[in-house]
């Protein structure tokens, strides 16, 4: 059954909760075909129970959901042929090499042709950069051997959703770096659905990013939409001397709904709400400079940074739904 | 991308989906590693050096104090039945309570394959690996000892009847381990109710046997107690541990299949 829309993830009210702790609450998620949908929250946020939810590993309390249009439920098996999973404390048989971890798990998929089969575990482990590796056991592995072989193990199978709950930790940065090249890479063939801790990655890579704290979906917003901030346009300016004669000028402007001044090191620092951009863009600077007791040092209009949003997000002081 | 077009997808009915890649994989566990010569090794030592050292040893030193070919084929039979099982306690006590513990069975339940092919793999693979080295080679070496020595005339077909019966007793085990190792997270628990099974069911079985006398007939024990007859070409005595044996362990295997179809990873 494939799904009539363009939601590889869909679900309505899924909830989870454990003896007397409601660790995911009425989660309604949508995730579109072909995205790499950043999946953030602190600690104990949920995350993990969602993707255990979503691949039939545990089951909901309420609520449920679809994967490619089959129930988490019922067809858990049928949304596992087309996954590839990453967990995020992965563990393996040690008495096995990489190899024959990629083959046993490639086999829940392929059968017949031996050749192909293992040209594309070869395939696979080049691609992880696992080659030189293959044939040891990974009793012996590092961490990070190990989330290279995590990764390969996942898409080994040549899923159509990926999911990867926090694929970078035990990585050093040039690891992270691969991860990141990756998941680009994969980007045309297939939705990639991953929780990390790191948001500048986040940032990198997603075009989707939802928020999870304490259980509830708090933000979920395409990346532009989300770093584009709820607090209206806000343009930064950076001086120095004198700003009160501009700051009149300015004030007096209608499309000017504010201004938050800060002071450090003879800096003035402003913060303009403005409600007509195309009136700021055109006029704001101009007004400023106006004034020959001031020297801008900068000027531009304000750029959230992923953290930003969501530590205010998470610490409850906006709340962004598309 | 370039080998997808020349691979095969697998199909198995959604119910036993994954089955026999778990199977293979179990398989492998026993087959393609040491393991399997390592337990021929101690079984062998453990049984059949028993009946070496009765059948041939003592004989050779005090002919008079040696045991006869039917005493020793009985001690075969009682050792098998117990040694045999505290051996099933100790390869099955990890089977699945291993598995959950160590997460491989969560990562293995992320792939396509359903609860029942990943209970029913292991039941196979080990079920099959046990009694074929324990029971059937060791039974197949005691046999020939037996014939070697030729005090005792044993019909082959009486011997496998009773080896059958030491089969069926070990099954019971087999999947009563298989069975606790889902409801328990520890494998104390595992062996220590195995074991409990083991020697309750003679010390219990007496003493309800003195309101209930047809009782002892029931436990899986007395199929051991039948195994001597059977293979000096005596008539089985009763079906009745046969066909209760057959169903509790076909309970254990239903009740082992409904826990793990629960079980939250």
């Amino acid at each position: 059954m494939e799904t009539p829309n363009k939601w590889v993830i869909n679900t309505q009210g899924l909830s989870k909760s454990y003896k007397d702790v409601e660790a995911l609450k009425s989660l309604d998620l949508k995730v579109a075909k072909n995205s790499i949908f950043g999946f953030l929250g602190p600690n104990g946020a949920g995350k993990t129970t969602t993707i255990k939810l979503l691949l039939g590993l545990t089951r909901p309390t309420s609520g449920g959901g679809t994967v490619f249009g089959h129930d988490i439920l019922r067809d858990n098996v049928e949304i596992r042929k087309r996954i590839g999973y990453l967990a995020q404390n992965p563990s393996y048989y040690e008495y096995m090499t990489a190899r024959e971890t990629l083959r046993f798990r490639a086999r829940f998929f392929y059968t017949g042709l031996k050749d192909a089969l293992e040209n594309r575990i070869a395939e696979t482990l080049e691609m992880a950069g696992l080659t030189n590796k293959a044939d040891r056991p990974i009793k012996g592995f590092s961490g990070g051997e190990l989330q290279r072989l995590g990764i390969a193990q996942a898409q080994v199978n040549y899923p159509d959703l990926l999911i990867l709950d926090e694929p970078a930790a035990n990585l050093d940065p040039g690891g992270r770096r691969d991860v990141l090249e990756v998941m680009e890479r994969l980007r045309k063939y297939t939705t990639i659905f991953y929780s990390t801790h790191i948001l500048d990655d986040v940032q990198q890579v997603s075009d989707t990013v939802a928020i999870l704290n304490h259980g509830e979906l708090v933000a979920q917003a395409p990346m532009e939409e989300l770093l584009a901030g709820s607090d209206g346009t806000i343009y930064t300016v950076v001086m120095e001397g004198d700003p009160s004669g501009a700051q009149a000028r300015v004030t007096r402007r209608e499309w000017v709904s504010g201004i938050d001044t800060t002071s450090m090191n003879g800096r003035i620092t402003w913060r303009v709400h403005v409600s007509d951009e195309q009136a700021a863009k055109a006029e704001l600077l101009r007004l400023i400079l106006s004034d020959e007791e001031t020297t801008v040092i900068e000027f531009g209009r304000k750029k959230y940074e992923l953290e930003e949003v969501f530590l205010s997000i998470v610490e409850g002081k906006e709340n962004v739904q598309p | 991308m370039s080998s997808l077009s020349s691979l095969q997808m697998v199909r198995e009915p959604p119910w036993r989906s994954g089955f026999i890649n778990m199977l293979r994989k179990e398989n492998g566990f026993w087959w393609g590693t040491r393991k399997w010569w390592v337990q021929c090794l101690i079984w062998f030592l453990l049984l059949n050096g028993f009946v070496i050292l009765l059948l041939w040893i003592v004989p050779a030193v005090d002919k008079g104090g040696a045991p006869s070919a039917a005493e020793v084929l009985d001690v075969f039979f009682q050792f098998l039945a117990v040694f045999a099982v505290f051996g099933v306690m100790i390869l099955m006590q990890g089977v699945i309570v291993g598995e959950k513990k160590s997460g491989t069975a969560a990562w293995i339940m992320s792939n396509p394959i359903s609860r029942n092919a990943f209970i029913l793999a292991k039941l196979v693979a080990n079920g099959f690996a046990i009694l074929t080295i324990i029971v059937v080679l060791q039974g197949f070496i005691a046999y020939f000892q037996f014939f070697l020595q030729g005090d005792l005339v044993i019909r082959p077909t009486s011997f496998v009847a009773a080896l059958g019966l030491e089969a069926l007793h070990m099954v019971f085990y087999i999947t009563l381990a298989l069975m606790l190792g889902t409801l328990f997270y520890s494998r104390g628990p595992v062996i220590g109710i195995s074991i409990a099974v083991l020697i309750g069911q003679d010390l219990i079985g007496q003493f309800i046997a003195m309101k209930f006398p047809w009782f002892p007939t029931l436990m899986p024990m007395r199929l051991v107690d039948m195994a001597l007859p059977v293979a000096q070409g005596g008539a089985l005595s009763s079906y009745t541990p046969v066909i209760t044996t057959v169903l509790m362990s076909m309970s254990f295997i239903l009740l082992a299949i409904w826990r793990f179809s629960r079980e939250e990873f």
